[in-house]
């Protein structure tokens, strides 16, 4: 882990912090969570992966790798060790157990709905976009009775964590057209 | 008066024929709908109207209120004849379903980005869905509504047909399981301008 996550965020005093602010507002976005030639290298062997389309047009529209590069199972692996588990119960407070991750890609046209399947738990996500407009859409919306109570914007290598708890829905907003052929790359993962 | 003349029973047994026979879903798309000169006065109405954005998960556009509330009083008159026996009759005659009683009606404003994803519109009594265009959009304005083909359990699959906003065309279709569409995104910095809403039954 401590060879992949920039050491800022594994001091003992900043995860204190962490654990205060996701209390209130119940999200926090970390950036530069990875060390950079990690993210840079991470970023460039997604650029040789294969993506499969997926489409039901009335829950989602996403892409998921054919067969995902080394490097990233690699930090899969580190986001499944006892390693990660002890940090987040630092960071949140939680004893959790990762229940699911998978690698997604968004692109113009895609898009998650509040109707998709809705996991309750601690939701990691790693951004490994390299770059982003804040007018594409993209982010990720968390809503309680209908409105939003958290929005995590595409930065490129943040992380973020967010609790969904019961009677919330989070979806990926629409990207529209202003993204081009840019992409919004994204590790998530759920733990509960 | 708001109709263009209609030219009879022979015109409306052409509409209910190509209404039930067009696919995926039963509907039908009537260019020069309204009375010129009315039209133009509507248009100037709906431009003259305050329009609120909303957004969630399904849409980025903006919104009158009901119609029946609108401060623009060709608006209120326009959905007063929506809501009229004169429109009921057409409607039971071109899809064979009976509506009665008032017409929910709003005016929409899509502008670049703008888009409403896949849904059915199914909701209470709602059983006849209308569009009524006060723009018109190229290919490459996109706002077009599209329809889906569906599979066994009624989910959509892909878009199979697809309308271009016209100025002055109402599109009708039957509320159901099927009536999945949705409106594609503007990709350019235009306005599309509708009158939409429901007929209950």
């Amino acid at each position: 882990m401590d060879s992949f996550v920039n050491s800022l965020y594994l001091e003992r005093k900043t995860i204190a912090c962490i654990k205060q602010q996701l209390i209130s507002p119940k999200s926090i976005q970390l950036y530069h969570f990875l060390q950079q030639p990690i993210f840079r290298f991470l970023h460039s062997s997604l650029q040789k992966c294969s993506w499969h389309h997926e489409h039901a047009a009335h829950i989602h529209s996403f892409s998921t790798p054919s067969t995902i590069p080394l490097p990233i199972k690699t930090l899969l692996t580190v986001l499944d060790s006892d390693e990660w588990a002890m940090w987040l119960l630092l960071a949140t407070g939680k004893e959790v157990k990762l229940k699911k991750q998978r690698l997604q890609l968004f692109g113009t046209g895609d898009y998650t709905l509040q109707h998709d399947i809705q996991e309750r738990g601690i939701h990691c996500m790693i951004a490994l976009t390299s770059i982003w407009g804040t007018n594409w859409g993209g982010y990720t919306s968390l809503v309680k009775e209908g409105k939003e109570i958290v929005r995590i914007n595409p930065i490129p290598n943040s992380l973020t964590l967010f609790e969904q708890k019961k009677g919330m829905a989070s979806f990926v907003k629409y990207i529209n057209h202003r993204a081009g052929n840019k992409k919004h790359i994204v590790i998530h993962a759920l733990y509960a | 008066m708001w109709l263009n003349t209609l030219s009879g029973s022979h015109t409306l047994l052409q509409w209910r024929t190509q209404y039930v026979s067009n696919t995926p879903i039963s509907h039908i798309f009537l260019p020069h709908f309204l009375v010129q000169k009315r039209y133009a006065s509507l248009k100037t109405a709906l431009l003259n109207e305050s329009f609120y954005p909303k957004s969630s998960d399904l849409f980025d556009l903006s919104q009158t209120s009901d119609l029946r509330t609108a401060k623009q009083p060709l608006l209120r008159d326009f959905q007063r004849f929506l809501s009229s026996s004169e429109m009921h009759e057409l409607i039971s005659a071109v899809t064979d379903i009976k509506t009665r009683g008032q017409v929910d009606a709003f005016g929409s404003l899509y502008t670049d980005t703008d888009y409403l994803l896949p849904h059915d519109d199914r909701l209470e009594s709602r059983k006849v869905a209308f569009v009524f265009y006060l723009s018109t959009l190229t290919r490459s304005d996109g706002g077009e509504l599209a329809f889906f083909e569906t599979d066994r359990k009624h989910n959509p699959t892909k878009e199979i047909k697809l309308y271009r906003p016209k100025e002055n065309a109402l599109l009708l279709f039957t509320v159901s399981k099927r009536s999945w569409h949705c409106v594609r995104e503007i990709r350019k910095p235009v306005k599309r301008y509708a009158i939409g809403g429901w007929f209950h039954g």
